[in-house]
């Protein structure tokens, strides 16, 4: 016999309090981990969605610069517009390499609901798209009915080059020329045609939303910046502002998330260090018969740390599994609420992560043993015996 | 006989607890000695100080004042860290209540001592230990598929198993009937004989006490009077 078995059996002699501590335990790292996996997955794909945008600098109508940024990487509806004047203003300043015009607008299936954003663009703008080839996004001329697609809309509507995307979002049949490579962002859910197809069905005519931008090498963003904003009406976001400044507003939403958390962890703990204390309390006798039989306070406090360890192990592992699962389950809903999550995976799980959990669970069992510990110290063998008498 | 070096040597011991603002004088005076071999019977009425004697002999609660001369060592100041190799080495204890661990089987709880002492070398030990008592056929049952005399026998198992030189047992049959504890004391006395143990015993039962090698009697905390059978 082992300490192990001995821990083992002490274990199965209170079932229910295993188990119950166990999903006290589990329910503890399942929040912890679904927290940690979530807000790094979120921080990822947010980084995700801005790479993927490839653009330096985002020229935007007057008004809310990020509310514009958000409308760029995801769709949606803005009154506002760029005209062809203020897109030639921009193109033609001498640090800009490449303007890529972008119109939007966001459609939805009356019928299964599904959403899917239009944009129109000029072929180069697959050049700003670093996940994208310079091949792609290339039309038979510039006011063909045709599209690329991204490739989950394509898996969604089991559609190929050379198909007619169906008029469900749309009452005009574009010809499929390309499916575009899946990038685990949101332009996977997205149809790019050329802008005066786009400027045509949503009926804008020589408009778009945005200007993508990129500067030649060497050119100085802020000086350009400065330049451009000069232009009426046209307010300019270098991609670094924007990342920073939705990564500072998902970063507060999760700061309030956490903090909700670490209350119910804290509350969690010391309801499990009070199961774990009152184990020991019930077992004083016990406790002072093995040191009638020669254990020591420091064999008895193994004991007690392999039983909380094989405990704590357990349940986090289990806390893990739920919370990969619950993760998927706030993905779905997240993306039915929040129109502006980022595509891809939402949570992310690197051995790092599951190393903080385990450590995380390793303090969680070191608090929850230090009072047992001293109360073991403190009890006498005489404990054994005085409860024969009474 | 008379071995001239006791085994355990108790000069002058007293032992006082507080209850409420009350001193109660457990022990007073107490003086005896106890030499290997030796089987004794501890007899007095609840409260005459017997159980605080076996305690404070077996370690497990310390006088308050005296001498106690283990193996002709001074062993009344001893910290509890020191006790814990002490009781190791010396001592066996079997208890009114038998405290089996109840998920553990038979061979398993006897094997307790033996996994603190960090002798599990002895283990092949416990199957023969259990059939000389009797429980060679109940190595794998758990407690709770013993009767009240197989569970004290399965303590004294345990009591025995690290090859303690002396046994304290604090009224080992008093949960038994007649027949068992008549089995259990035959078993002690067994143990005295073939095995050389010294046992000290507390029990209310003369005659039990009889069939030990020295009776002591105690009223109120002091060694009244003492006879050799």
């Amino acid at each position: 016999m082992r300490y192990y078995s001995l821990a083992v059996a002490n274990m199965k002699r209170r079932k229910w309090r295993t188990f119950l501590t166990t999903i006290g335990i589990s329910a503890i790292v399942l929040a912890f981990f679904s927290v940690v996996t979530f807000s790094e997955g979120y921080q990822r794909a947010l980084k995700q969605e801005f790479t993927s945008l490839g653009i330096q600098i985002l020229a935007v109508p007057k008004g809310c610069p990020y509310e514009m940024t958000i409308f760029v990487l995801h769709g949606g509806y803005i009154e506002k517009s760029l005209t062809m004047e203020q897109f030639q203003n921009v193109k033609s300043h001498p640090a800009v390499s490449i303007a890529s015009p972008i119109l939007i607008q966001k459609f939805e299936d009356p019928t299964s609901h599904k959403e899917t954003v239009l944009y129109g663009v000029y072929p180069d703008f697959a050049i700003l798209k670093p996940l994208w080839d310079k091949s792609e996004l290339i039309f038979s001329h510039e006011e063909a009915m045709e599209c690329w697609i991204g490739s989950n809309l394509a898996e969604v509507l089991s559609l190929k080059a050379g198909d007619t995307l169906p008029p469900i979002f749309f009452k005009e049949e574009l010809t499929i020329v390309g499916v575009l490579p899946k990038t685990r962002t949101a332009d996977d859910q997205f149809i790019f045609a050329p802008l005066k197809t786009v400027q045509k069905i949503v009926n804008l005519p020589d408009q778009m939303k945005a200007i993508g931008i990129q500067l030649k090498e060497g050119e100085k963003v802020g000086a350009t910046i400065e330049d451009l904003s000069a232009i009426p009406d046209v307010q300019i976001v270098s991609y670094r502002q924007a990342e920073y400044t939705l990564n500072d507003l998902v970063q507060s939403t999760q700061n309030l998330l956490q903090i909700a958390i670490w209350f119910i962890v804290f509350i969690g703990v010391i309801g499990i260090m009070n199961t774990i204390f009152m184990a020991i309390e019930d077992r004083r006798r016990e406790m002072g018969m093995m040191k009638a039989l020669g254990a020591s306070s420091i064999q008895l406090a193994y004991g007690i740390g392999i039983e909380t360890v094989c405990i704590i192990v357990t349940g986090s592992f289990l806390g893990m599994i739920l919370a990969w699962f619950l993760n998927q389950g706030i993905e779905n809903l997240l993306r039915s609420l929040v129109s502006n999550a980022p595509g891809g995976t939402l949570s992310y799980y690197s051995l790092e992560t599951i190393f903080l959990t385990l450590s995380f669970c390793v303090v969680i069992g070191l608090a929850s043993i230090i009072i047992p510990v001293v109360t073991i110290q403190k009890i006498s063998p005489l404990e054994a015996i005085q409860d024969d008498k009474s | 006989m008379t071995n001239p070096n006791p085994i355990i040597r108790l000069q002058e011991v007293y032992k006082n607890y507080h209850r409420g603002n009350e001193t109660v004088h457990a022990l007073q005076n107490a003086d005896i000695s106890i030499y290997k071999g030796d089987f004794i019977a501890f007899m007095g009425a609840s409260g005459s100080g017997k159980s605080t004697l076996l305690n404070v002999i077996g370690g497990l609660d310390r006088c308050t004042k005296g001498s106690y001369l283990l193996d002709g060592s001074e062993v009344s100041g001893f910290s509890e860290k020191k006790w814990v190799y002490v009781r190791r080495k010396w001592f066996g204890y079997v208890f009114q209540s038998f405290h089996l661990i109840p998920t553990l089987t038979v061979k398993e709880n006897v094997e307790l001592p033996l996994l603190f002492a960090g002798k599990q070398s002895l283990r092949e030990r416990i199957p023969t230990i259990l059939t000389e008592i009797g429980l060679g056929h109940r190595l794998h049952h758990l407690p709770s598929q013993l009767s009240g005399g197989e569970m004290q026998r399965t303590a004294i198992a345990r009591a025995i198993i690290h090859n303690p030189p002396i046994l304290i047992a604090d009224e080992p049959t008093g949960n038994l009937d007649s027949t068992n504890a008549t089995m259990i004391f035959q078993l002690f006395q067994s143990l005295n004989k073939n095995h050389q143990i010294t046992i000290l015993c507390a029990t209310h039962d003369n005659e039990l006490a009889k069939q030990c090698s020295r009776i002591v009697h105690m009223k109120d905390g002091t060694i009244w009077e003492e006879s050799s059978n």
